[in-house]
């Protein structure tokens, strides 16, 4: 042992040179972030870059799960539990010099009360919040509406700088979206082909890398080649199909990333010939996941452990809301399809399905970087559903049109829209299938509106405990394989890909960027 | 398509022999700087260490075949127990059994994690129904704290409070001991009761039942084979709960030579790997410079612990390293490379990451551990996937209220061991309390 130790000394010096570069980084994204204000995140894209630029209040350490916070020294519960008083780091400064205080703690809480603010997660907020009270530059008084068990969690959310605002109403379209001011390892600017960051020293944060390049990658192949030939040094997301690749490089390393995302087809109910949920279930049964899986995902039917796992309703399967009751449709069922099609008054002439006598033509979109991820998904479910009978046009739609239109719930020409919803601890899926009105149902793509749906998505959010909230779930899983506003295909895991020269780069669980400090490369 | 065990062999060059192992001297704590220089060694692994791998001896011509002909392999690579078992016989019977009861010890463990981190005088709700407590006893139990079972509940969980009070926790009938066959788990121990608030049924589950089931395929090792006494000491030496103090089961003594089908696919490169491993759960980090002549793992864990601390940017390194070695000796071994042996070479990987967290722990740095483990599970992929080890993590996991995580290891080994469905109720009940704990969150595309 003492010999071993000995030559360990020896080459001191030539790994500390290597290691204390702190050069610049550059890595592929799905995606550019639609946003850099994270009061108006939409993707996970948006969730990571906010990662790097701002400060949570609370976060969870990714290597203990501690909950712990940077920016706030100490805390104690007041009003009988009905609010924290944070005192806050006095170390901590915003990326133009200002000092972080309980001031912009208390504005951020005002502007997520404010109903100008038109956020949806602010929405949720305001049933948390009751207000905030600045009792010092350094101590915020945090007021809730009620009691709440393990007060702290409710404080993940990123805080933002008073001084650069002129009111607590802001908007998606305020110019902080794009240059945004934070307090976190690095200081980001989006432009129209990356987002480039840059280190801030700070207080709480000393990043060991000095600069990222964020870019947007595109055909996954091109992807993981640039990787090799060290063109970038990361990618968030390898396709399951080129895991193996990276698996073989010894100049590279796949790393997991805990996020629990789930794929559906999304089904407009407002077109006259898919109103009748009987052709939803021919649909259903009319996909072939077994096959769509091989062909896109390159995972076979009988893999245990795969990437890729079939779901019935709108959980993956090891939430305990998904319920096991309910079965998946891993292959197709022409038969039974057609006898459900043709029971909904839809009849074939020449081989096509007809409604009222006009053909049925389907028209099928894709969020464009999910066709990278499971590449060809979208040909091939147009090929099975051409296959049972149905006309079809395939497209692509931007991340732009899908934040503007798809969203929105005003992608109202497609029949058919493939997405990904992706979660981390909480799985609230109510903004999904709530009926569209009074901010509620923020995400419902088609206007699903089903009056049992909103009962149970209430009973959700009435739960007094955890296992009425689990019944609500378990029972709306059920009854959203019946009414089928989506057909659920698969959750997919993530890893990501990262050269070896970058280093200590834990990835944290949803949000990705938590442990940036001790990431570095070189050496 | 299950995984499958390849067994072409691809001609190429041998690989050069030799380690460089790189240590950066840099902690990877995620916040801290490193409290001491970076460092870099070059060493040469002894042969007769990389030799003493299983991973060298099976790549001798014929060996693998022969193993391959003689048992149930494909299931052993599947870890599919319940499938491999029945179809097994002498030390690789008794290997399975002691594996199977190391994997319900830490899904025992994980349950128990599960149910103190929900029920719990911290974090129980009003809500919580008095049948709670009996569970919560029994999870104090496992984890080597006296439970209170002073509760008074009637029904079936009465029932198991006023049995625990007696020595021996053998609640749920379960067939006889026999080696080769494979017990259903005992559907009684899980339990629907009704919450102290509304009328919502809470599903519990008692994590008695899977200790029973570890302690059944502890006998079941015994018996399956004239060494099976020693092969379970030695497979589950590692693997001890707290409760076992009590229950006086094995002992720890590691032979110096085990069967090749007791460690073939197996995380333990050598009967020194067990050893050591045994050791450092039992808290003593000596044991790295003790077994640095026998343990593959304890060589190359040795230079990155100095001053009783570990450095875990160097046991990456370590790891990421050691399959050169091994590889090149396997290919010498057979007479080519094969792509078997670069499966081989990573369970090796996986096990000096594993090994640095259990010295970090033996060493009371709970962080280095939990790093060094993050970087095991991100090789523990394919045929480096061993069940125990990731419950272990799971249960960690549940230590921490981690619950996502929790879950997804668990859910990959339902099809392990029956009842890990089962053992799923306590893990969802720690799931559904720490979500509702947290703020808002919206779906993302």
């Amino acid at each position: 042992m003492s010999d071993r130790r000995r030559l360990l000394g020896m080459t001191v010096g030539l790994a500390a040179l290597a290691l204390s570069t702190g050069a610049s980084v550059t890595f592929y994204e799905e995606s550019l972030p639609s946003t850099m204000n994270p009061l108006f995140a939409q993707s996970m894209v948006d969730n990571r870059v906010h990662e790097l630029v701002f400060d949570r209040l609370y976060f969870h350490d990714p290597v203990t799960n501690e909950l712990t916070s940077r920016i706030v020294d100490s805390y104690e519960l007041a009003d009988g539990g009905k609010a924290v008083t944070l005192k806050l780091n006095k170390s901590v400064k915003w990326h133009d010099g200002s000092s972080m205080t309980a001031d912009d703690v208390c504005f951020t809480i005002n502007v997520m009360l404010d109903p100008g603010t038109p956020s949806p997660i602010a929405e949720k907020q305001r049933a948390i919040f009751a207000g905030c009270e600045v009792v010092s530059k350094s101590e915020a008084k945090v007021q809730f509406t009620r009691i709440f068990h393990n007060p702290q969690m409710r404080l993940g959310f990123a805080v933002l700088p008073q001084h650069v605002f002129q009111g607590t109403a802001i908007t998606p379209d305020n110019p902080f979206a794009q240059q945004p001011t934070g307090t976190g390892p690095l200081k980001g600017s989006k432009g129209r082909r990356g987002v480039t960051f840059e280190k801030v020293k700070n207080g709480h944060h000393d990043a060991r890398i000095d600069g990222m390049t964020l870019q947007e990658g595109n055909d996954p192949l091109v992807q993981v080649r640039t990787l090799v030939s060290n063109g970038v040094q990361g990618i968030v997301a390898v396709p399951p199909n080129y895991r193996a690749d990276v698996s073989a490089s010894d100049e590279l390393t796949l790393k997991g990333y805990d996020l629990r995302s789930w794929w559906f087809v999304a089904v407009n109910q407002d077109k006259p010939y898919l109103k009748d949920k009987r052709v939803r279930q021919a649909l259903n049964l009319v996909l072939d996941r077994n096959e769509l899986r091989e062909k896109s995902i390159g995972v076979g039917p009988d893999e245990r452990n795969s990437p890729c796992e079939f779901i019935s309703g709108p959980f993956v399967q090891t939430s305990p809301y998904y319920n096991r009751s309910v079965e998946v449709q891993p292959t197709s069922d022409l038969d039974k399809a057609t006898a459900l099609l043709m029971s909904a008054g839809l009849d074939q002439q020449g081989g096509r399905w007809h409604y009222n006598g006009q053909p049925i033509s389907l028209r099928i979109g894709i969020k464009a970087p999910l066709d990278n991820e499971a590449p060809d998904l979208l040909s091939q479910v147009g090929n099975q559903l051409g296959e049972a009978g149905f006309d079809r046009q395939e497209f692509k739609i931007t991340t732009d049109d899908w934040n503007r239109e798809v969203l929105t719930g005003k992608a109202t020409d497609y029949d058919l829209i493939v997405g990904k919803w992706s979660f981390g601890l909480v799985e609230d899926v109510n903004p999904l299938f709530h009926t569209r009105k009074d901010g509620r149902g923020a995400f419902n793509i088609f206007g699903f509106s089903n009056a049992q749906v909103d009962a149970l998505l209430a009973q959700y959010d009435a739960a007094k405990t955890q296992t009425q909230a689990r019944d609500a779930y378990h029972k709306l899983h059920e009854k959203l394989n019946d009414e089928l506003p989506y057909l659920f295909l698969w959750k997919l895991d993530t890893k990501s890909a990262w050269r070896t020269e970058v280093r200590s780069n834990t990835i944290s669980p949803y949000y990705y960027w938590t442990a940036f400090d001790s990431w570095k490369y070189g050496g | 398509m299950h995984r499958t065990l390849q067994s072409g062999r691809l001609a190429a060059a041998l690989l050069a022999s030799g380690l460089a192992v790189a240590c950066s001297g840099e902690p990877d704590n995620g916040q801290v700087e490193p409290a001491q220089a970076p460092t870099q060694a070059a060493v040469e692994i002894p042969a007769e260490l990389i030799q003493g791998t299983w991973m060298v001896q099976v790549a001798k011509p014929g060996v693998q075949d022969e193993l391959m002909g003689q048992g149930p392999w494909q299931q052993v690579y599947n870890r599919d127990y319940a499938e491999a078992i029945p179809k097994a016989q002498g030390p690789l019977l008794a290997r399975l059994h002691a594996e199977s009861a190391a994997v319900y010890r830490q899904a025992a463990m994980l349950q128990a994690q599960s149910i103190e981190q929900t029920f719990s005088a911290e974090q129980r709700r009003e809500s919580d129904p008095a049948e709670s407590l009996v569970v919560l006893a029994v999870a104090s139990e496992l984890r080597g704290v006296s439970g209170d079972f002073s509760t008074q509940v009637g029904g079936e969980l009465g029932s198991v409070a006023s049995k625990w009070s007696s020595p021996g926790p053998a609640i749920y009938p379960l067939p006889e001991v026999q080696s080769g066959s494979v017990p259903d788990y005992p559907s009684a121990a899980v339990y629907s009761v009704k919450e102290a608030v509304g009328d919502a049924q809470m599903d519990l589950a008692d994590p008695t039942a899977t200790l029973q089931l570890a302690q059944w395929h502890a006998q079941a090792a015994v018996a399956a084979d004239p060494q099976g006494q020693a092969i379970a000491d030695a497979l589950l030496a590692p693997w001890r709960l707290p409760i076992e103090s009590k229950l006086g089961e094995f002992g720890t003594d590691i032979p110096a030579e085990l069967p090749l089908e007791v460690l073939f696919l197996s995380s333990w490169t050598s009967p020194g790997d067990l050893a050591l491993a045994s050791e450092l759960a039992a808290g003593d980090l000596g044991a790295v410079d003790r077994h640095a002549s026998d343990s593959l793992v304890a060589f190359l864990l040795g230079p990155c612990i100095q001053d009783k601390a570990v450095d875990p940017q160097c046991v990456v390194d370590a790891a990421a390293v050691a399959d050169d070695p091994l590889l090149a000796a396997m290919a010498a071994a057979a007479g080519a490379e094969s792509v078997d042996h670069r499966s081989y070479a990573r369970i090796a990987q996986a096990a000096v990451l594993w090994g640095g967290a259990r010295a970090a722990l033996a060493a009371g740095d709970e962080r280095t551990a939990a790093l060094l483990r993050i970087n095991a599970l991100d090789r523990s992929v394919d045929a480096a996937q061993d069940p125990t080890h990731l419950l272990y993590q799971a249960s960690w996991d549940a230590s921490t209220r981690n619950a996502v995580r929790a879950q997804e290891l668990l859910h990959q080994q339902t099809h392990v061991v029956p009842g890990m469905d089962s053992v799923r109720v306590s893990l969802d009940a720690l799931h559904l309390r720490v979500s509702r704990d947290a703020g808002p969150a919206l779906p993302m595309h």
